[in-house]
């Protein structure tokens, strides 16, 4: 298995070339959404490719609800190697995904500082667990905040038609 | 050769077509796809799209030998009602069996179809000649199984878009070697 900061160290990468690139097109917020865009567009198709692989041995999920527990299990556990911290549901669509201490975040420090900052290195994950959930069959709408480094949460709104 | 077959299919299988409507769009397909290897057996093996029941099509179409086509992909699309039910009746707890592998689906008097389905709600649909007794449930368990493999790589192809007909050369050959085998 790989060592999981290979992947780190790429994503820094991603975002760091994404935003060096920005500031010569747009430097105004209108720039910055390309940006996330596109990290939230990479995110979706490897959520894509990953939603098919992941489940393989796996029985079939017999609702939403067991569809978001592998998310917060087994996807996270393959790119994270941990579990997400808790996970809680308004049943009516709703899911808010929990991490206390997120890989991507752990390395930039803890506290206040860098929190402007934080949010583009959420984008690609956001993709990541909408792809997943497509591909599994849920369209959804994946958001991320964080209050203080390396806590973190996902709100994932199932969008149905 | 294969840009056309890709036209012939999006153009007619996308939605409830009517028995008689896709008959006649399905004849375009016959005349143009090349004909394999020819077996003592017939074998058709699809792969169809996910999505609502009314926008199931195919993502990869292919038999063994090529005359009789129609007859095969009709009964491919009225298996997959057959094939719904099944999903429904495991979400509903029904069932207490959540495989993946559906099983037969149901016996005509000269074939057999095998359906199976994954999480990501891709269906796979095999048609098997009645003839072919010597095909086993276990060896059509691992015929799918490697099919569900090879649809997963397919999946994590950077050049293929979801959705899409499936091209890939690998797929292709894998498809090949395995009716082959069973012909």
């Amino acid at each position: 298995m790989v060592d999981p900061v290979v992947f780190e160290l790429l994503h820094t990468e991603m975002v760091a070339e994404l935003w060096a690139h920005d500031s010569d097109l747009d430097p105004g917020p209108g720039g910055q959404k390309t940006s996330l865009l596109v990290l939230e567009g990479m995110g979706f198709r490897v959520g894509q490719a990953l939603g098919e692989r992941l489940p393989r041995e796996m029985l079939a999920f017999r609702e939403e609800l067991d569809v978001l527990k592998f998310l917060c299990k087994d996807l996270w556990g393959a790119v994270f190697q941990k579990q997400m911290d808790s996970l809680r549901t308004n049943h009516q669509g709703t899911y808010v995904l929990q991490d206390s201490s997120f890989p991507l975040l752990v390395r930039m420090g803890s506290g206040l500082q860098y929190l402007e900052e934080a949010p583009k290195f959420l984008a690609f994950t956001c993709g990541l667990l909408r792809g997943t959930l497509s591909t599994l069959g849920i369209k959804s709408l994946v958001t991320a905040s964080v209050a203080a480094l390396p806590a973190c949460k996902f709100q994932v709104v199932i969008q149905r038609s | 050769m294969e840009g056309g077959l890709n036209q012939a299919w999006k153009s007619s299988v996308r939605g409830q077509a009517s028995a008689s409507a896709t008959v006649k769009r399905l004849q375009e397909v016959v005349c143009q796809e090349t004909a394999s290897s020819r077996g003592p057996g017939g074998e058709r093996v699809l792969a169809l799209g996910p999505g609502p029941p009314e926008e199931n099509y195919p993502l990869y179409i292919r038999s063994v030998p090529t005359e009789n086509e129609l007859k095969f992909h009709y009964m491919v699309h009225t298996s997959l009602d057959v094939v719904d039910e099944k999903i429904s009746a495991m979400g509903k707890a029904l069932v207490d069996q959540r495989e993946l592998y559906l099983g037969l689906l149901y016996p005509t008097e000269d074939y057999k179809v095998y359906g199976y389905v994954t999480n990501s709600k891709v269906k796979f649909v095999m048609v098997v000649d009645s003839s072919n007794t010597a095909l086993r449930d276990n060896e059509i368990r691992s015929m799918f199984r490697k099919l569900h493999n090879s649809y997963t790589d397919v999946m994590c192809n950077p050049f293929y878009n979801p959705g899409d007909r499936i091209q890939s050369r690998a797929f292709d050959s894998m498809v090949t070697s395995m009716m082959i085998q069973v012909c």
